[in-house]
């Protein structure tokens, strides 16, 4: 089992590398596109710098306290959606049959469909994201300790597996649709533009779906609450600090059991 | 060909986009669901903003939320975002052909993308009106607005997707369009007032959206439902320039790409 991980985790790494140098050769697109992509995160963050010039805090959160959670929003989301990249092609790959041939591929379906493509292009929102939170720390001048940087890495980790665990959820649907659809949007950039802002803000039944049932709130608010030392009204923390990783963990294996049940129902209906 | 001609074309093309639309009842159920979630996330974050004043840029809460809830109603019917397939038979050549029909292609466009435009008003803004209005998000407009609200979607809708055609028109000249289309993206949702009513800027952005064509789009007839500016009939007035100079403009851009079809031997 050790073997065979340590060679399906090279064969990945491998597939990785070619979609990377692919792209690298088409360097004038690639920059272009970077930059769009930029573009559109940035000037994201201008609207709240503006929304800001209007209010001193949104539910008790001060502007550079709103903008670390935008940008750890954007770093996980950008993270997520780029090592998934691969699933775009799932609708197709279905509807022509050619997951046949996935299947029979020395490498476990979920690797060989994710390693097709890595788009970094795509990392364009992390970057913006790792640029807010780095200047928002820079100004909220928090004492630091070994703690505090655990806490942060591991609130990207969790954030990137919560996102990623939708993506995958996504495309395992696509075993029933063959079309992907929108839904899963709801709840990834949804959950990105939801978590941009505080959860304690918005209504119960809605906060309690992004908190306990898709846990992009959890993952976002609860480490940030901990972190920033903000007062926190749900009641959430310290505990929910130690929970997180166990949260976001528990999410991705639901997505993983959707995924199996997926490849199986592919492989009943003779696939 | 005569303007007949072009018009019952244009209308030809509308009908069979909008056939073509009510193919995908569930991919239209999900969309649904997630502008209902959008629709939600911005309305509560906004208001949560009037937490300790009554106005904000001249806008009260009432209006905010109302704001929030036609922009969102009508982002599909003014579309900032979209693949409109020109980019796509400039890669394969499918173009060729598309150049050696006897139509307006501008017209043709237009005439198929109001066709999605028609069928996202009905599939896809009234159910969200719906759920604003259930959200008690909604505030309605004085009836005699009405008409000119419409008219302002119409002229938004034109615009959106003139915009969209000369993203894909670049594809001529830069083979991928990708690049401008993300450029373009974060320009529009921004200046659209998709993120903020423009109403939040301070007064140099104002001034700097007001040489764009993106307020033409999503913000001009949400402004004129929620009573923003003092004189609609000069917004429309407005947004009807910006029409006519953007459709010229797509003309005068698709001309010259197809000249530079016809260097490449196409």
């Amino acid at each position: 089992m050790g073997a065979d991980l340590r060679v399906w985790m090279r064969m990945y790494g491998s597939m990785v590398a070619a979609s990377v140098r692919e792209q690298m050769s088409y360097r004038g697109s690639f920059a272009f596109e970077l930059l769009g992509r930029l573009t559109v995160t940035g000037l994201e963050l201008v609207g709240l710098l503006f929304l800001f010039e209007h209010v001193d805090a949104i539910a008790g959160w001060t502007k550079w306290e709103v903008i670390y959670l935008y940008g750890m929003a954007s770093i996980c989301l950008g993270l997520g959606e780029a090592l998934t990249t691969g699933f775009d092609a799932m609708p197709e790959l279905i509807r022509s049959g050619s997951f046949d041939y996935v299947l029979v591929r020395p490498l476990p379906a979920l690797l060989f469909v994710l390693g097709r493509e890595v788009k970094l292009r795509i990392l364009g929102r992390s970057l913006q994201g790792a640029l807010a939170v780095g200047l928002c720390l820079s100004h909220l001048m928090l004492l630091w300790d070994v703690g505090s940087v655990l806490l942060l890495v591991s609130s990207v980790i969790c954030g990137v597996a919560v996102y990623a665990g939708l993506f995958l959820a996504s495309a395992a649907q696509c075993f029933w649709t063959v079309e992907s659809t929108e839904m899963f949007n709801a709840f990834t950039y949804g959950g990105a533009q939801m978590t941009e802002y505080p959860v304690s803000l918005y209504p119960d039944w809605l906060r309690s779906i992004f908190l306990y049932v898709v846990p992009v709130g959890f993952v976002s608010y609860v480490p940030a609450v901990s972190l920033l030392g903000k007062s926190d009204p749900l009641g959430l923390t310290p505990w929910g600090v130690w929970v997180t990783p166990v949260v976001a963990g528990a999410f991705l294996a639901v997505c993983l059991f959707f995924w199996r049940l997926g490849v199986r129902r592919y492989e009943g209906a003779g696939g | 060909m005569t303007g007949s001609h072009v018009v019952s074309n244009g209308w030809a093309h509308a009908r069979i986009a909008l056939q073509r639309q009510l193919v995908y009842r569930f991919s239209n159920w999900s969309g649904l669901f997630t502008n209902c979630f959008f629709l939600y996330f911005r309305a509560y974050a906004l208001r949560a903003c009037y937490e300790h004043r009554d106005s904000i840029g001249g806008l009260d809460v009432a209006q905010i939320v109302t704001y929030v809830t036609v922009s969102q109603a009508f982002l599909m019917v003014i579309p900032a975002w979209g693949k409109v397939g020109v980019a796509d038979s400039v890669r394969s050549g499918q173009i060729a052909i598309d150049l050696a029909r006897p139509t307006d292609f501008v017209t043709c466009y237009l005439g198929s993308r109001f066709g999605v435009s028609t069928y996202y008003s009905v599939a896809r803004a009234l159910p969200l009106l719906v759920v604003g209005g259930l959200a008690g998000f909604l505030t309605l407009p004085p009836i005699g607005v009405l008409p000119i609200f419409l008219l302002s979607v119409v002229l938004a809708a034109w615009i959106a997707h003139l915009i969209l055609l000369l993203i894909e028109l670049s594809s001529f000249w830069l083979g991928s369009e990708q690049g401008v289309r993300w450029l373009v993206l974060g320009f529009s949702s921004l200046f659209s007032g998709l993120i903020l009513p423009i109403d939040f800027f301070p007064a140099w952005a104002q001034m700097l959206s007001r040489f764009l064509p993106f307020e033409q789009t999503l913000y001009a007839p949400t402004s004129v439902w929620i009573g923003a500016e003092a004189g609609v009939l000069s917004v429309v007035g407005v947004q009807f320039l910006w029409a006519v100079l953007l459709t010229a403009l797509a003309r005068t851009v698709f001309q010259a790409g197809r000249r530079e079809v016809l260097v490449h031997g196409g």
